[in-house]
């Protein structure tokens, strides 16, 4: 199964579209340990996003991707800007001048990004924070892919290992970001940033499997 | 120089911090860029590393940036901003962890003294030790010494003393002025509280010196050690001398708050503030109070309730200016309060919440009002600033009466019999409008000593206590009461024995008061019998009335510029006429010299274009403008002449540099006169004509200029700073303004001498003339007359009086024979610490 340039808009745009469904929701867990903003933060960064694809829609998967990351930087407002900024730029540059990729590749470029991601936020797993549902994501489907599964399977199961790490962190203490003001108080409560990650591979679900 | 950028995620935080950190930049403008807030209206919180990125380019340079944010996305941001930088730039970036306020402060003093990144930024991180220190937490106390340098044990340090006379004393602004200037030296500077030698710290670091915390009259000592020790100590002095740089600030009122008195009250009395001092007897009297009723009330018409908001504003405000303008017939400094209730009125932040209010909750104009009038108050009562939370006393007061404007209730009462008034609180208008002869003394429930209406109450002299608290409820109106505003005591229903003992009291304060009122108008006499005139320099007809309640024996420089500045089009023949006339009244037949109109590049008018000049100060101005403006210079001098009908006015013309000038400007004058005479316009016989020494030619060519003027003023600010071609106002060369030095003072005897030739008499107006060094050696030149601010008045002339004028004439010989003004100034303080002594 290749991955064209078109299935990298499609991605996009369903995530975007699940973001703007999920506005509300994401603001709500916000509330409960942040600053309530993370749903519209979101949203009105991946407008951003999506109104500004069509100039680059006939670039490479590199350019694409890394227009996203600046748009984000420059809208989302908080700190999941510079935090998802730097998952695309670095996704992007993975990708420089590809025009399709091979899941496997894909999956690569992907774990860059994370990397990206835990270094700008100087986040690790168990720090209640996007890292939870990302990295359990990115080794189900590095694992699905050594085990040679069929990649739709794969997706799939990379998309639950984020929903399970997405809800791992509802126990969990904040180690960072405005929640960790709350400490314990935070526990209980379900992070915002881990479920955006998880929409994100959920959105490479049901872009790319149906 | 280093550069700052401010990271936010308000464009308002970001935009008060710049305000606060221009404050303490001096001179040397820092470069600083802010990135803050997001580009979405309706969620305006964010940070943006694309921005951050352009911030830090605006600013850069190969010195450095330092990067100051605040939390969160804006350390992210910041970081990502670093990692778009070329690489070679990346180094030169540092992103600083120290809180964004207090780090933005310390870090623009550093770098506008050109300090290195690295410096700037440990300035930056140890900026939370002064803080911390007055919050009784010494966690970074460590961080502020480690910042200290080490001092050379080895060489003796050379000390003195300088009381902080700055009302909030060493608060940001001055102590950003003392490091700059202690930043100059390359001595080893330490100050420390007199008598705590041992908690020293370095003058050169703003945290450190702020840590001090010191406040208005304590004395603190100046410890300088190295090559230029003595150099740095009398910058530091001088600085001292022009009130860290806050000279303009208001001056306190004639009569200082006492301290607070602690300890217990003795029985039968209350202890609250000394807020007033003096003592009072009297039958306790209470004000009535009462508030405006306000009901939400739904409206249809948002636009109605407005305008009825608008009308109320505007009668206030126009209230308010009267009142204003009354209370500075008697003291124009306390005046300046109602300027704070003029611009809450005008405050458009205000105006806009009532305004969203009144539209989006249709509710009524008075109960918007009141609720925004609240928030405010609130915000300032939330501040831990006593001075602060005094204001909302004010814009409380001033709410109330835009409130009962809107409702038509009355608001405040009166008192029935003259008597101690009893008050929760006094708002300063209410203080201003009491009855000075019914209200003997004062005492309130709540209130400090630096609110307003305590200062009102010092400059009116009426005794007040303030915040004695809740027992103040168990006076009966007609108790009889004991104000003692020195101990801050109330006494209630005092015995016989206390009685008779306060009466003796008060007898001696009212004569004491009187005769300290009666010796300042007294004229001032040297121990030998010289007369000295001692006069004022206004700019205003409310300075006229200062003058005179400061016992000016005259105007020795009416500054005629405030007639012609902010304005779109000259005044008038007859409103000059009228002013000058009104201030000559004033004046009460004491001399008054008009000095005519003295602006230029520096101070353009807008009606008169002026071509941009290099260097304004050397450019077109004062009377080389007027004498290419002559319509506009006649016109000045037809309403002086017109105005010198029964008063006794002088003209005087600022900065003549060359004979040709003088000629020319008497020459318009003796035009304009015959022009007057011809129509019968009255004016006085004579007029006395003199010109100003600004100018080192007319110093040194006094002697051509002498027969041709009645006298000479010289101009020591403008003297000194066209002497040692150093610009006022640049604190980078504010060690070479020094009236003292003996450049200065060869001219000042040349024009002295060559005046007393011609049988002409000299002045000295610039600030020379109220320093207390400076007095001694100006008269042994043979000064005649001296001018100043009227409050510097009493003091100088109590120095006169204790001086003789033979003394004074060894002094000055001598000091024109020093090397420096330095010197000068050592040797007028020996030999004024020997005549105390002996």
């Amino acid at each position: 199964m290749p991955i064209s340039r078109d299935d990298v808009i499609a991605w996009l745009s369903v995530y975007g579209q699940l973001l703007e469904d999920h506005r509300e929701y994401l603001t709500q867990l916000d509330s409960s340990i942040g600053d309530a903003d993370h749903g519209v933060n979101m949203d009105r960064g991946f407008k951003a996003v999506l109104g500004k694809l069509p100039t680059v829609a006939d670039k490479d998967i590199g350019t694409i991707l890394k227009s996203v990351g600046m748009t984000l930087v420059q809208t989302v407002g908080g700190a999941s800007g510079p935090l998802y900024g730097t998952f695309f730029l670095q996704a992007g540059a993975a990708t420089a001048n590809k025009m399709e990729l091979s899941l496997a590749e894909w999956a690569s470029a992907v774990e860059g990004a994370i990397n990206g991601l835990m270094a700008r936020g100087k986040a690790n797993i168990g720090d209640k924070t996007m890292v939870d549902a990302l990295v359990p994501a990115l080794h189900a489907l590095k694992q699905a892919i050594a085990d040679g599964i069929d990649e739709h399977e794969a997706l799939r199961q990379s998309a639950s290992a984020a929903e399970q790490g997405m809800k791992n962190t509802i126990p969990l203490v904040a180690k960072k970001g405005r929640a960790s003001y709350l400490a314990e108080r935070s526990a209980g409560h379900q992070d915002p940033g881990a479920t955006s990650s998880y929409l994100m591979f959920k959105a490479m679900v049901d872009a790319w499997t149906k | 120089m280093v550069g700052i950028v401010l990271v936010s995620h308000s464009s308002l935080l970001a935009a008060g911090i710049v305000e606060m950190a221009r404050m303490v930049m001096q001179q040397a403008p820092v470069p600083i860029a802010v990135a803050a807030g997001a580009d979405d209206p309706e969620h305006p919180l964010g940070t943006d590393a694309a921005k951050i990125r352009r911030a830090i380019e605006e600013v850069y340079s190969d010195d450095g940036v330092l990067v100051l944010m605040d939390l969160g996305s804006a350390i992210l941001s910041a970081e990502m901003a670093v990692d778009f930088l070329p690489e070679d730039k990346r180094a030169n970036v540092r992103l600083c962890a120290a809180p964004i306020v207090e780090g933005a402060i310390a870090a623009v003093v550093q770098a506008s003294l050109g300090a290195s990144l690295d410096r700037v930024e440990a300035e930056a991180l140890g900026s939370l030790a002064g803080k911390s220190e007055s919050l009784s937490n010494h966690v970074y106390a460590a961080v502020s010494e480690a910042l200290a340098p080490s001092a050379g044990a080895a060489v003796r340090a050379l000390e003195i003393q300088l009381t902080v006379t700055n009302r909030l004393g060493l608060h940001a602004r001055p102590a950003a002025l003392l490091v700059q200037t202690a930043g100059r030296f390359r001595s080893d500077i330490r100050i420390a509280r007199a008598g705590q030698a041992a908690r020293q710290v370095n003058a050169k670091s703003f945290n450190a010196v702020a840590s001090l915390g010191i406040r208005q009259h304590e004395v603190i000592t100046v410890a300088a050690r190295g090559p230029d020790a003595a150099e740095a100590l009398a910058a530091l002095q001088q600085l001292a001398a022009e009130k860290f740089g806050e000279s303009d600030e208001l001056p306190e009122a004639s009569q200082a708050a006492p301290p607070v008195s602690g300890g217990e009250a003795p029985a039968g009395a209350l202890r609250g503030a000394a807020a007033s001092p003096g003592y009072a007897i009297g039958p306790a009297v209470m004000l009535r109070q009462v508030e405006p009723q306000v009901e939400r009330r739904p409206i249809d018409d948002p636009d109605a309730e407005m305008s009825r908001l608008r009308a109320a504003l505007d009668a206030v405000r126009e209230s308010t200016r009267s009142l204003r303008d009354q209370v500075a017939r008697q003291h124009p400094y306390e005046a300046a309060i109602f300027d704070a209730y003029l611009m809450f009125l005008d405050d458009p932040e205000v105006l806009t919440r009532v305004q969203r209010m009144i539209e989006e909750e249709r509710v009524n104009a008075e109960w918007a009002w009141r609720k925004t009038v609240d928030e405010s108050a609130r915000a300032f009562e939330a501040i831990e600033d006593e001075y602060m939370r005094a204001r909302a006393v004010d814009i409380r007061d001033i709410g109330a009466q835009v409130l009962s404007r809107l409702t038509g209730q009355t608001r405040s009462g009166s008192i029935d019999q003259a008597g101690i008034l009893i008050a929760p609180d006094l708002s300063p208008s209410e203080t201003a409008y009491l009855d000075r002869t019914a209200v003997l003394g004062i005492c309130t429930e709540r209130g400090s000593p630096s609110s307003h209406s305590a200062i009102l109450a010092r400059t009116l002299g009426i005794p007040a206590v303030t915040g004695v608290g809740a027992a103040i409820a168990r006076i009966h109106p007609g108790t009889t009461l004991v104000v003692d505003g020195y101990e801050g005591l109330v006494w209630i229903a005092p015995d016989d024995q206390v009685v008779a003992d306060y009466t003796e009291r008060r007898a001696q304060w009212q004569a004491a008061r009187e005769q300290a009122r009666q010796s300042s108008a007294m004229p001032a006499i040297t121990k030998d019998g010289a007369h000295i005139e001692v006069a004022a320099n206004i700019g205003s007809l409310a300075d006229a009335h200062a003058a005179v309640e400061h016992g000016a024996d005259g105007v020795g420089l009416l500054r005629t510029e405030f007639l012609f500045l902010n304005r779109t089009a000259a005044p008038d023949e007859d409103e000059q006429y009228e002013t000058y006339a009104a201030i000559a009244r004033v004046m009460e037949g004491r001399p008054v010299i008009v000095r005519t109109l003295d602006v230029g590049g520096d101070k353009p008018l807008a009606y008169i274009p002026l071509g941009r000049e290099e260097n304004p100060f050397l450019g077109q101005r004062a009377i080389r403008l007027c004498l290419n403006q002559p319509d506009l210079f006649a016109t000045q001098l037809r309403a002086i002449l017109r105005a010198s009908a029964g008063h006794r006015l002088k003209v005087m013309f600022p900065m003549i540099a060359d004979i040709g000038e003088l000629r020319r400007a008497r020459a318009i004058l003796g035009a304009v006169a015959d022009g007057l005479r011809a129509q019968s316009v009255p004016m006085a016989d004579s007029i006395e004509v003199g010109m100003m020494v600004e100018v080192p030619s007319a110093a040194l060519l006094a002697h051509v200029f002498a027969p041709e003027i009645d006298f000479f003023s010289i101009g020591s600010n403008d003297l000194i700073q066209y002497t040692l071609a150093a610009e006022r106002g640049n604190a980078a060369v504010v060690h070479l303004q020094d009236g003292l030095h003996p450049a200065v003072l060869v001219q000042i005897q040349h024009v002295v001498q060559s005046a007393q030739r011609a049988g002409k008499w000299v002045s000295v107006c610039g600030e020379l003339a109220a320093d207390h060094d400076a007095v001694p050696v100006l008269i042994g030149l043979g000064i005649q007359k001296l001018s100043m601010s009227p409050g510097a008045i009493p003091q100088v002339k109590e120095l006169i009086r204790r001086l003789t004028l033979a003394e004074a004439r060894q002094w000055a010989s001598q000091a024109l024979t020093m090397e420096s003004a330095e010197a000068v100034r050592r040797f007028i303080r020996s030999r004024q610490e020997a005549l105390a002594e002996g």
